[in-house]
């Protein structure tokens, strides 16, 4: 497992210190409806705030104005280069950086008074371990705001699923459904405060414009979505809208809290 | 740059969990429990058990 966990680790280095930037602007990160929704519902108030996987740092900025500072942490040291950036394009000053990896967070027990994670635990070797550390962290009363792209519930479809995913970025590793996140969560001891889901627009030809993506996987991407199973079809919603071909992506949101 | 205050009091070694050293340079954090040694880079701790020195070979490369 350390092996799997230290591979998925150095394929997430290797992909995200090359393409840091374009998660300054990238549609799904920078502007989904979940980037305001995870303030709304945390709604911190004051104190330390951490948010996990920070990327370009959008979820840790959207809560800085609320907290009596934020923690930015990422394993990527050339993304924390871009949250920097994005932090100055911002104009936000109440953050500091840290280089950390989700699964051994480098921060004391009850350390912070809030955690978030935003559309990142599926790139995580181990998402237990993950989530074990973001409540250690926590202070008692403290609260955990998850939010990640979610997998059907019947296995074979969270596969087809996963494998789509998979497709169009290497680093991906699991998607899990809305049921098994909250269990994750209160095996992590935290009490599921509330749940939603939300539905975002993904349009196909912005998703696929990856540099490593080849025209054939570009072909076997749009196959998967033009032939999909009853379940896909329901889960992805594929279809034309405004002149494009679009289709959904769900992400499962999670407040939770330490007793 | 040098590494934040308040950063550094709730900084733990993500190994053994526990507070850590700021090097007399500023520009490493130390765990004794561990033995591992930590950079400071343009201000970031870099917390990366992969990236980390050991003790004994950094305590080496300062004498």
């Amino acid at each position: 497992m350390a092996d799997d966990s230290s591979k998925q680790r150095r394929k997430v280095q290797e992909i995200y210190s090359g393409d840091s930037d374009y998660y300054i602007t990238s549609t799904p990160h920078a502007k989904s409806s979940s980037l305001t929704r995870a303030a709304e519902i945390l709604r911190p108030a004051g104190g330390v705030h951490l948010d996990v996987a920070t990327g370009a740092g959008h979820t840790a900025f959207q809560m800085a104005p609320a907290c009596g500072w934020v923690i930015a942490s990422d394993l990527t040291q050339g993304m924390l280069e871009s949250t920097r950036k994005n932090g100055a394009q911002k104009g936000v000053a109440n953050y500091r950086l840290l280089c950390t990896d989700s699964e051994n967070i480098a921060l004391r027990d009850g350390a912070v008074d809030s955690v978030s994670v935003r559309i990142a635990p599926h790139h995580f070797a181990d998402v237990q371990k993950a989530i074990d550390e973001m409540a250690r962290v926590l202070k008692p009363g403290g609260k955990l705001i998850y939010i990640d792209n979610i997998a059907p519930e019947e296995p074979p479809e969270a596969k087809r699923y996963n494998d789509f995913e998979a497709v169009r970025d290497p680093s991906h590793n699991r998607c899990d459904s809305l049921p098994v996140l909250v269990e994750m969560i209160e095996n992590a001891g935290l009490r599921i405060l509330y749940t939603e889901t939300i539905r975002k627009r993904m349009d196909f030809e912005e998703w696929v414009a990856r540099p490593h993506l080849t025209d054939a996987d570009k072909a076997d991407l749009r196959n998967f979505l033009d032939d999909p199973t009853p379940a896909i079809a329901y889960w992805l919603n594929p279809r034309d809208e405004d002149g494009a071909f679009c289709f959904d992506e769900l992400e499962g949101v999670i407040l939770a809290q330490r007793p | 740059m040098t590494i934040d205050k308040e950063l550094l009091e709730i900084l733990a070694c993500p190994v053994s969990k526990k507070p850590l050293e700021l090097s007399a340079d500023g520009n490493f954090l130390v765990c004794k429990e561990s033995k591992l040694v930590y950079k400071i880079q343009d201000g970031i701790p870099i917390m990366l058990v992969d990236e980390a020195i050991p003790l004994d070979e950094w305590e080496k490369s300062q004498a």
